[in-house]
């Protein structure tokens, strides 16, 4: 589904570039759960932004099913991102005037489905993801775990191929971050191709394969 | 999902900020609008009469200034022009009017045939007065002005052709003019003059249209189609110098000075109202950059939700719609509420503005200025509202949802245009408050000017006798003698007179003053003719310097006195030791100087007092007056019996302008404390706008800092050290604002010039204590949040990391 070849991002700085990513070159099949790794700073959010097309500034070759993604303009790459890719992140950032049943229906309003049918979709997620009984409430009324659930829940709702989380469970508890590592084994399950960063050894263990990098490189792979 | 609903739930969540932004817009548009719509009224709208560029006002031209001409020279200027033509001349007259019970004074004027014809206007209910044969209209029938019909005639049609007793003749109204008819300003009735010129106010039964030294009426015309203003002055020029040619006396004009009815009502206050346009313009620009400013900072804390929406695949269009929805949403609240300022503002203005400028200002703002203004608004929402969330949306989102949790995102490009934007409004406020400081201080030192009289605990109240029932000297001296005296044995009154001109109202008669044994020249002033009864000096506590106050036995048929002011004395004999000395004045009779009197502002405070002559009532009594009464127990408990004494002695005799002699001071003061008083509000407003911007910016920054300063505390740094570094980062910004304020004013302030009084345009003082002023506000809304700065938990604030 995605293959990267030689990819590399840096910035200038006096006297020279500092590079964040280099040579990286890495296949993630349909279907796959893969986790990156590593400490911090050695690239792995960026790599995670480059794959969601959130971040346009790399060299390299980047193909997403039959899309050449470095050949695309940033029309084209937002797209694709609005067509395949749906984001997790570390502090939730649900939007605190709209209630969760509105969180959940943004996705969607920017993707030219009928209202009658969002409304659908949004209350079959509401019941999927068991959060019915929030649905009027807004974000600040919720626990941080209920958060994330909402985020993941808003982030897969348009039906992405792909679900890339940064950090899912970062900001949550031992037992609500099981919960949702659960519920991401659950989609993957169920076809969703998903690529998590984390530094928890226990969450990457959900995956079926780690992917190491240390200061922009890709030093190893493991199943 | 509803945009708009949203767009409102968004402002409703944030009270404060969609609050001031609504306040400022709302002060921004209303201000703008109101001061605009008098603008509009007074200084651009056309007059309402037919092609009024070509309407024009008439005087002789003299090298010390414009003087009104004299009847033979009017009529000879009315048969001879060929340019302006046709010209009439009208001299404004206060009526008596007898419909009711109680006779009521009616403003108005008396009118030479061809005014109407001038001013092109037709009546809106029944017709002109007609001709009553050799150009003259019929004297026996009147027109009204709209507003007095409504008012006093409760606006029937049947009131055509109703006789009502005017000053003692009946006469028929025949005619209603239409709304704004206003020529001269105030009047609600015209009557037709009996002669070829209006009649002499003193002696309305002699026709004075023969008479060569007397200049008692304006003059108007109508230039003809394609000629110019110095055509028409040439024309008119010519004639003046084939006047002087042909007499055997030294010409007193050189030639004439035109200038259009629309200069010669509003000349004055121009300057003002454009002042006052400017100061206007000015809080449009704090208003929008205060805005802008609140929408950058509002941005800023929205740049994480524009992020979120762009990974959730909202495309900048879609971001920039709902901006834009809230941005209108906002600048329609802000435009309603300034529609409701300026609703308020032009009505208030209206109450408030200089009588001479009400009738000109339409009690509705004026929609282009509140479309034009509203668009700037609207303008400034969108550039700032949209700008930033396009910014964002095309931004590195990566970084942007990374540094997103700590907080909100803000640019290094974005903050500095920020402070810019509160340093530019500190600047601009500052440039208000120095003109402001400098108007105050004006009108402080304008104040401090010792009228030459005490004005505290007089009443004053306004006569006209009738002509039909005062025909003659005798009659009128008689009436004022006789009120006077029961005046002056009221109960509490110390002291009652009356003069032919109060001091500090509008309107002059000056007279060539002859000195005995000195020979008169060339720039010899004309003093001031004033006509006074014993006891005037005495009810306004006017000093004699020397001699004596005018007496009972100072009668016609007496030797001729007169009393002069200590100006005069010096101007004319340079010394005050001028009893017994004798002058000619208006008219051949020696007059002797049987007293000086102190100096008294006659026609305004902040104008030196010019000479004046003060003749006896008795010996020139003229047919109105204003009496001055003063009592131990203040001005307010006098009216009533001084009105009860005059209808005692003539139950229909009206009066007018009754009034406290301070409330005379105060109203001479209305024009300048109209500039004032706008401008004032305008500079606190803009202050206020500037604290709320630099506010904006502090606090902001320190939400942004939080973490930082959370830091320092937990290394060791004092509650006072945070507020310390803070308000430092308020007052630098303040300093460079205050700085380019005050440059900026150095270089505007010769603007003002025109409106001070006793202080310098560049005072030194004021732009310190402005300055001093501005910083002053700036520290308050700096350490407002410096202190929730100092406050922050080290601990809350290092786990937000």
């Amino acid at each position: 589904m995605i293959a990267l070849k030689n990819i590399e991002k840096s910035y200038p700085i006096a006297g020279g570039r500092v590079f964040v990513l280099r040579q990286i070159t890495l296949d993630i099949k349909q279907g796959e759960f893969v986790t990156i790794m590593g400490p911090s700073g050695a690239g792995k959010s960026t790599l995670l932004a480059i794959l969601g097309m959130l971040d346009g500034a790399w060299t390299g070759e980047y193909r997403l099913k039959d899309h050449e993604v470095h050949k695309l303009d940033n029309k084209k790459r937002v797209a694709l991102h609005k067509q395949y890719v749906g984001f997790v992140f570390q502090q939730y950032h649900l939007l605190d005037d709209l209630t969760v049943a509105e969180n959940l229906d943004m996705p969607l309003s920017y993707r030219d489905i009928k209202k009658s049918e969002r409304q659908a979709i949004v209350a079959d997620t509401l019941d999927r993801f068991g959060i019915v009984g929030k649905k009027d409430l807004y974000p600040t009324q919720l626990s941080g775990g209920q958060q994330q659930l909402v985020a993941v829940a808003r982030s897969v709702i348009h039906q992405p191929a792909l679900l890339l989380a940064d950090e899912p469970t970062g900001n949550l508890h031992s037992a609500q971050g099981r919960e949702i590592m659960e519920l991401f084994r659950r989609l993957n399950g169920a076809g969703m191709t998903i690529v998590q960063v984390t530094h928890s050894e226990e969450n990457a263990k959900f995956g079926h394969r780690i992917i190491d990098l240390k200061d922009g490189w890709l030093v190893k792979e493991a199943r | 999902m509803n945009d708009l609903r949203l767009a409102l739930r968004r402002l409703a969540h944030a009270p404060l900020f969609t609050g001031v932004a609504v306040l400022t817009l709302a002060l921004g548009i209303g201000a703008n609008t109101a001061v605009f719509s008098v603008v509009n009224g007074v200084l651009i709208r056309p007059l309402p009469y037919p092609d009024e560029g070509r309407l024009v006002f008439m005087y002789g031209h003299t090298p010390d200034g414009d003087q009104n001409f004299a009847p033979s020279e009017f009529v000879r200027m009315e048969r001879e022009t060929r340019l302006v033509s046709p010209v009439a001349a009208m001299r404004e007259w206060a009526f008596n009017v007898s419909a009711g019970d109680r006779p009521e004074k009616a403003d108005g004027a008396v009118v030479t045939a061809g005014f109407f014809n001038v001013l092109g206007v037709a009546p809106e209910l029944g017709r002109l007065p007609e001709s009553s044969g050799s150009d003259r209209l019929s004297t026996s029938e009147i027109v009204i002005s709209d507003g007095y019909w409504r008012s006093h005639l409760g606006g029937r049609a049947d009131v055509i052709g109703r006789v009502i007793d005017l000053s003692g003749e009946p006469v028929a109204i025949v005619g209603v003019m239409p709304p704004g008819f206003d020529m001269p300003v105030g009047a609600q009735i015209w009557r037709p003059s009996p002669y070829a010129v209006p009649p002499h106010p003193l002696h309305p039964l002699t026709d004075p249209s023969s008479q060569s030294d007397t200049h008692f009426f304006d003059v108007i015309g109508r230039i003809r189609p394609g000629v110019t203003l110095a055509q028409g002055r040439a024309d008119l020029g010519g004639i003046m110098r084939r006047i002087a040619a042909a007499s055997s006396e030294a010409p007193l004009f050189d030639g004439a000075t035109l200038t259009t009815l629309h200069e010669d009502r509003v000349g004055e206050s121009r300057a003002a109202l454009l002042l006052l346009l400017g100061a206007a313009g000015v809080l449009l620009l704090i208003a929008s950059v205060n805005l802008a400013n609140l929408l950058l900072a509002r941005a800023a804390t929205r740049s994480r939700e524009w992020l979120v929406r762009s990974a959730l695949g909202a495309g900048r269009w879609q971001l920039a719609k709902e901006q834009l929805i809230e941005s209108l949403l906002l600048s329609t609240l802000g435009g309603v509420a300034g529609l409701l300022v300026a609703t308020w503002g032009v009505a208030s203005l209206r109450a408030f503005a200089p009588i001479e400028l009400q009738a000109l200002i339409d009690p509705a703002p004026d929609w282009r200025v509140l479309a034009f203004t509203g668009a700037v608004a609207v303008l400034t929402g969108v550039a700032f509202g949209v700008g930033p969330a396009l910014q964002s949306a095309r931004g590195d989102l990566a970084s942007g949802m990374r540094e997103g949790g700590r907080g909100s995102v803000d640019s290094r490009g974005r903050r500095r245009v920020r402070n810019t934007l509160a340093v530019s409004e500190i600047a601009l406020a500052c440039v208000l408050a120095v003109g402001a400081g400098l108007l105050v201080k004006a009108f402080i030192r304008v104040q401090q000017v010792h009228e030459g009289f005490e004005p505290s605990g007089v009443a004053t109240i306004a006569l006209t006798l009738p002509q039909a029932k005062y025909p003659d000297d005798a009659r009128r001296a008689a009436f004022t003698d006789q009120i006077l005296t029961r005046i002056n044995a009221l109960p509490g009154v110390t002291a009652a007179g009356a003069v032919s001109r109060l001091p500090l109202n509008p309107g002059a008669s000056r007279s060539d003053l002859k000195v005995e044994g000195r020979e008169q020249q060339k720039d010899d002033p004309n003093p001031d003719y004033l006509v006074a009864t014993p006891g005037y000096f005495k009810s306004l506590s006017i000093p004699l310097v020397a001699g004596r106050d005018f007496s009972d036995r100072d009668v016609a048929g007496a030797p001729a006195v007169a009393i002069v002011t200590e100006t005069t004395a010096r101007r004319f004999w340079g010394t005050t030791a001028v009893l017994g000395k004798r002058i000619q004045i208006r008219d051949d009779t020696w007059r002797e100087v049987v007293g000086v009197a102190a100096d008294v502002r006659q026609h305004a405070l902040d104008r030196q007092p010019i000479p004046a002559v003060y003749i006896a009532y008795a010996q020139d009594p003229w047919s109105f007056y204003t009496i001055t009464v003063r009592g131990s127990a203040g001005s307010a408990a006098l009216f009533a019996p001084i009105e009860r004494e005059i209808r005692s002695v003539d139950a229909d005799q009206a009066v007018f302008a009754v009034r406290s002699m301070d409330e005379v001071v105060v109203r001479s003061l209305a024009a300048r404390k109209f500039t004032l008083t706008l401008i004032g509000l305008f500079s606190t407003v803009a202050l206020l706008l500037a604290a709320v911007g630099v506010y904006g910016v502090i606090a902001y920054g320190v939400a942004q800092r939080t973490r930082e300063m959370g830091l320092r505390v937990a290394l060791g740094a004092l509650p006072s050290d945070v507020v310390r570094l803070v308000v430092r980062d308020g007052m630098l910004l303040t300093a460079s604002g205050v700085v380019a304020g005050l440059l900026a004013a150095i270089a505007l302030a010769p603007v003002l010039q025109q409106m001070l009084f006793a202080v310098e345009p560049r005072d030194p003082a004021t732009f310190a204590e402005v300055a001093v002023a501005v910083m002053m506000v700036a520290l308050l809304a700096s350490y407002l949040p410096a202190r929730r700065a100092s406050r922050v938990d080290p601990l809350e604030a290092l786990r937000e990391e």
